[in-house]
Formats: C-alpha cells, sequence, structure tokens
C-alpha cells in the first residue's frame, strides 16, 4: 500500500511518525503495519552512545500510532486529531536494535463516541516481543456528548 | 561461522557516523575480499520527508553511499588499515533499477577486486527480496597509504 496513504490518515509527521508501511488493513477493525529500526534515525546516537538501543517510548508511540490507523481508516474520522487518555499495560519483552524490523498488529475492541480502546502486540520474526492495551479518545466527536453545565 | 555485527563494530572499523551512517548490520566479512551486510529503510530518516513530500522514495546518493561504505567494510578490515579515513576518487556503472521505499530492507555485497598501494577496486550490489535493485563499480583511496608512494619532485 502507498506511503501516502499513512500521511493521509493520520497527523503524526516526521520525526515523530514511526510507521513505514502498511501490511493489511481492514477499516475499523484491524491493521498489520511494519517498522523499520536502522541507526540513521535521531534517536539512535544519543539512546546510548556507546550502544544503540530502541527507547521505550518509541516503541510504545509505535504501537499507540498502528492503533490510531485501526479507527482512524473509516471514512468518517480520516486524518482527525487524536489524544491520549489511558495506557493500561506496556509490556517489552526483548531489547530491540538498529537492523530489526518489527511487524505490529493492531485490534480495535471498542469503538464509541470518539473514545476507542484495543490491544496492540510487536512481532519479530514471529516472537512476540511487545505489547500494549490502550484508550484513545478523538476530542472532537467526545465533545459532542459532553453535557453542558449550566 | 560469522556473528552478524552491528553498530559498535562498524564504528569501530570505518569513520561515517549519524547521520551519514547508511548500514546497520554486517552479516558476513572476509578482511580484503569481501563485507555484505544491510540497511534497514524507515520513514523516520531525515531525506525522506523532503524527498519527496507524499512520495518517499530513498535518494539515489544514499543507495550510493551504502554500497560504498559496504565496500569500506570489506576494505579497512584489512590488517592495519581499521579506522584509516577514506577518500572515493571514482565511481562508475551505477545502475538503479527500482524505487527502494520506507520499509524496505536492502541486502549489499561488496567485492574487492584490487587493493594495492592505497588504491582499491571493488564491486557493490545492493538486492530487495533476492532481487536486484542497483549496483556499482568503486574506485577508493586512502590518503595515508598512498601518499608513501608519492615520488617527490624536485
Amino acid at each position: 500500500m502507498n506511503f501516502s496513504k499513512i500521511l493521509e490518515l493520520q497527523k503524526n509527521r516526521f520525526p515523530m511518525l514511526f510507521l513505514d508501511s502498511i501490511l493489511h488493513l481492514e477499516e475499523g477493525k484491524s491493521v498489520k503495519v511494519c517498522k523499520n529500526f536502522t541507526y540513521n534515525e535521531w534517536y539512535f546516537p544519543i539512546h546510548f552512545e556507546d550502544e544503540p538501543v530502541v527507547p521505550g517510548f518509541v516503541i510504545m508511540e509505535t504501537m499507540r500510532q498502528t492503533f490510531l490507523l485501526t479507527f482512524l481508516s473509516l471514512e468518517k474520522y480520516q486524518g482527525m486529531q487524536t489524544a491520549d487518555s489511558k495506557i493500561k499495560l506496556f509490556q517489552i519483552r526483548r531489547k530491540l536494535i538498529p537492523g530489526d524490523t518489527l511487524v505490529l498488529v493492531a485490534k480495535l475492541n471498542n469503538f464509541y463516541r470518539g473514545v476507542a480502546t484495543g490491544v496492540v502486540k510487536g512481532y519479530l520474526l514471529d516472537e512476540e516481543v511487545c505489547s500494549l492495551d490502550v484508550e484513545v479518545v478523538i476530542p472532537e466527536i467526545l465533545n459532542e456528548y459532553q453535557v453542558a453545565l449550566l | 561461522m560469522f556473528k552478524p555485527h552491528g553498530n559498535n563494530y562498524i564504528e569501530s572499523i570505518q569513520q561515517n557516523r549519524y547521520p551519514m551512517l547508511f548500514i546497520d548490520v554486517i552479516t558476513e566479512i572476509i578482511p580484503g575480499k569481501m563485507a555484505a551486510g544491510y540497511k534497514n529503510f524507515s520513514y523516520n530518516e531525515w531525506y525522506f520527508p523532503v524527498h519527496f513530500e507524499n512520495d518517499p522514495i530513498v535518494p539515489g546518493f544514499v543507495l550510493s553511499e551504502a554500497m560504498s561504505q559496504t565496500f569500506l567494510m570489506a576494505l579497512l578490515t584489512i590488517q592495519g588499515l581499521e579506522g584509516k579515513k577514506t577518500a572515493s576518487s571514482r565511481i562508475s556503472n551505477i545502475v538503479f533499477r527500482k524505487p527502494v521505499r520506507p520499509g524496505d530492507r536492502v541486502y549489499f555485497e561488496a567485492q574487492v577486486d584490487s587493493y594495492k598501494r592505497g588504491v582499491a577496486k571493488g564491486f557493490i550490489n545492493g538486492n530487495l527480496n533476492n532481487v536486484l535493485v542497483c549496483s556499482q563499480n568503486v574506485e577508493i583511496l586512502i590518503p595515508d597509504v598512498l601518499n608513501l608512494y608519492k615520488v617527490e619532485m624536485k
């Protein structure tokens, strides 16, 4: 699938866009993407100087951005701004280094009134290395349902 | 068997550094003969947002430089040459056959044809999923060694 699709669906941009290609997309249900880690990224020279390792926040952000695609691919919500609201569980089971290719699978469990919850898993050669249980909101839609105070 | 080597090893052999280091892992080396390794291409690199805005493609110079750096790994592992400065003097027959995009992993194979008096010649090719995507011939100098053989003018 063309990369411009990723730029179209969500608002993250370089240098905070951690998705490389969409392998499979089922709109409103699940998505499978891949992220290549290469030494020529801005965080590696300083994290760490003597040994490059992918920072935890980058793994988390990569998984979150994968999750965004599941509901932003619905035509009604394309390109909308999102906000983090909750991360229930975040696990890393292995360290990742430059040269690794992470395949991420995100599933949308529930999407109602601008609140989306789901699970994301990351695989390295079919071995599960990270997982995330997350909740993201679309403020624009959520606000429509907010009770106005008199 | 040769164990794949990462960034630390690569930086100990040659002097290219971020953001101009275009090789991630070295999978095979025969000092002075050949080297093989790969580079992962990811959108989170500095040249993609501008090349091109809505259709990121790896620039030709990056592929060419990645090939040259793989070649350096084969060359600079010769005893006594580790960490030496190098200079490109000639690149010929560069061919780019297919566009490379974010998410691709390109395998580079470098072969040293000759090394004499600080001048090395060789051939490198890049494969993506077993399909040839780029290749080039290079001639690279090691000034420190070359200067030893220079004739002094009177």
